[in-house]
């Protein structure tokens, strides 16, 4: 009788571990499941209506955050009644899981995941859906290189990219250019002087050439300047995770970690030169441009390259007026609006 | 000039009192806790402990799971106090080496599969009430939360339904519990543990989950051991 217990217990937890394969064809949909590329098992959450064929991929910031924190409600309540909102965790992220792979992390890699990841869709809810990627901050320098690669644009049907990166160099000078701008038009305001003077000192110290080090701390800084802006509507990290971490059940202590780890991976040394503005020729499917008016981080004219440089027939470059970096959850309901507005034209 | 040479010697008496005091607080220090600890005794026996089975309902901050194991007593410390008032105190300190096996469920993220070995340092007082500190080494396997597949160059995909990976695995835990067998018939105690897991190397770096059991032990069968009896008398 004991031996039998002694080995039951073991078969209970493989069995519960057993997952059945469950893809769900429905207005309401939510089916969790793994892409596994490289040593990593990285997440994917569908949620929404799957029977629409038409998909949403949020490629998310970072590198090291998560598309945990893309799944709010005021999402589910104005895009996923219409369409699939896929969530997807890239490697070494939020819930993605493997053993030692950081030596993976790079461009290339995370290229090749986001294709894997769409082959995956596609051979789960049927060759025929309508695709549509979304690069957020980070994510539009993976979604960028991944159009330009071969013929990957094929694969999808529209490219969103909001509040993106392309270029680090570019980027990097245009979030020069705006702290020291902005903040000299504060200063002569009188807000905020004590903290936009230290901005603009740097700011201007470090013209020229801009290393990883100046790259960082311009990039903290842009980040601190959002809270110097009364105009903005605010939006607190913390709060948001104190609303949706037990709600959503995110593994608070995993993405924690691989955020420290990501955000200063080795890898992040070599961005520093990439660029994928001069293959955004290449690019020719619909491509929606979003970008806050008070971005440091990722500056407004990013977009205004990449609007120059595709030759897509359907481009739009549209700012927020009250937002950072964060648009998407600082103004939800002009994003929903875009978002709707141009998957409904381009499914 | 007078002024300088004055300040100079208010500055060096200051230093010399400094040093005074904390020679003169060491000597006290000292020299109370050799008075104080009188009389000092200790002997040994071999004597028959309870090796003790645990079970137990576990928690990784809010995902549910389970643990159990087995206790191994290895020594036990009878620590007879007496103190300056004549009051006598009996402390029990007992080490143990634990093994155990548990489990736990994040819908949609992972189960994690565990197994460790701890070394358990128990001090509990003659009321039955006790505190414990236990770290230990272990495995993990996880086990991923949903249906993973696998792409291959060709463009073919690979459904597998179990996928999971291997952790090495530390832990440094603490708890508290109570001996009911101090007034029952029931050799069992009830105890409630905080213990940090970290697995790796996960995605190159740690994972780390606290987890919080609620369970009991129940003492099983009796093994030799080694008793230590001490008793300690302070002097008035």
């Amino acid at each position: 009788m004991k031996t039998n217990i002694i080995l039951l217990f073991p078969l209970l937890l493989i069995m519960n571990s057993c997952h059945k394969e469950e893809i769900t064809v429905a207005t309401h949909a939510s089916n969790t499941f793994y892409v596994e590329n490289n040593n990593a098992s990285m997440r994917v959450l569908v949620e929404g209506n799957t029977a629409s064929k038409t998909f949403l991929l949020f490629v998310h910031g970072g590198p090291g955050t998560s598309s945990y924190f893309y799944n709010t409600d005021y999402i589910s309540q104005h895009l996923e009644d219409k369409y699939a909102m896929v969530y997807w965790d890239q490697r070494n992220t939020g819930g993605s899981q493997g053993t030692s792979n950081g030596s993976k992390l790079n461009l290339n890699q995370y290229v090749d995941d986001l294709k894997k990841v769409i082959d995956v869709l596609k051979y789960r809810w049927g060759q025929d859906i309508s695709v549509f990627i979304l690069g957020h901050s980070w994510g539009g320098l993976i979604t960028s290189s991944f159009l330009v690669t071969n013929d990957n644009q094929n694969m999808v049907k529209g490219w969103i990219c909001m509040d993106g990166n392309h270029n680090f160099k570019l980027n990097d000078e245009l979030s020069r250019q705006k702290l020291l701008t902005t903040g000299e038009e504060q200063i002569s305001l009188g807000k905020h002087v004590k903290e936009w003077t230290k901005i603009v000192d740097y700011c201007k110290a470090h013209a020229g050439v801009i290393d990883y080090t100046v790259s960082n701390t311009l990039n903290g800084f842009a980040a601190d300047a959002e809270e110097y802006i009364d105009d903005i509507e605010p939006f607190n990290p913390y709060r948001h995770l104190k609303d949706y971490a037990i709600k959503n059940k995110y593994p608070v202590m995993p993405m924690l970690l691989n955020h420290m780890y990501s955000s200063n991976a080795d890898f992040n040394k070599d961005l520093l030169n990439v660029e994928t503005s001069s293959q955004l020729y290449k690019v020719n499917i619909p491509v929606l441009l979003m970008y806050g008016k008070y971005d440091f981080i990722c500056p407004a004219g990013l977009g205004e390259d990449i609007y120059s440089k595709v030759s897509s027939e359907s481009k739009s470059l549209f700012i927020f007026e009250k937002s950072g970096h964060n648009g998407v959850f600082q103004q939800p309901d002009v994003f929903c609006w875009q978002i709707d507005n141009f998957l409904k034209n381009h499914k | 000039m007078k002024r300088m040479k004055r300040m100079k010697r208010m500055k060096r008496m200051k230093t010399n009192c400094k040093y005074k005091i904390v020679v003169l607080v060491a000597l006290i220090i000292t020299a109370s806790y050799n008075f104080s600890i009188g009389q000092s005794k200790a002997y040994v026996e071999e004597v028959q402990l309870s090796a003790n089975f645990k079970l137990a309902y576990l928690e990784s901050v809010i995902y549910p799971g389970i643990e159990a194991g087995f206790e191994y007593p290895l020594r036990l410390i009878d620590l007879q106090k007496t103190k300056r008032s004549g009051r006598e105190k009996n402390i029990e300190k007992s080490r143990f080496v634990s093994t155990s096996i548990g489990w736990y469920h994040h819908k949609s993220f992972q189960d994690n599969v565990y197994s460790q070995v701890e070394y358990i340092k128990r001090r509990k007082n003659s009321n039955g009430f006790y505190t414990e500190f236990l770290p230990g080494i272990g495995i993990s396997r996880s086990f991923v939360g949903g249906t993973v597949y696998e792409t291959n160059g060709d463009g073919s995909i690979n459904v597998k339904t179990v996928k999971g990976y291997n952790y090495a695995m530390v832990s440094m835990g603490g708890g508290i519990g109570y001996d009911l067998s101090k007034y029952s018939v029931l050799p069992i105690t009830a105890y409630t543990r905080l213990t940090v897991l970290a697995m790796f190397p996960y995605n190159s770096t740690i994972n780390l989950q606290p987890t919080i059991e609620i369970g009991a032990h129940a003492s099983i069968l009796k093994v030799k051991a080694r008793k230590y009896t001490k008793t300690k008398t302070r002097i008035k």
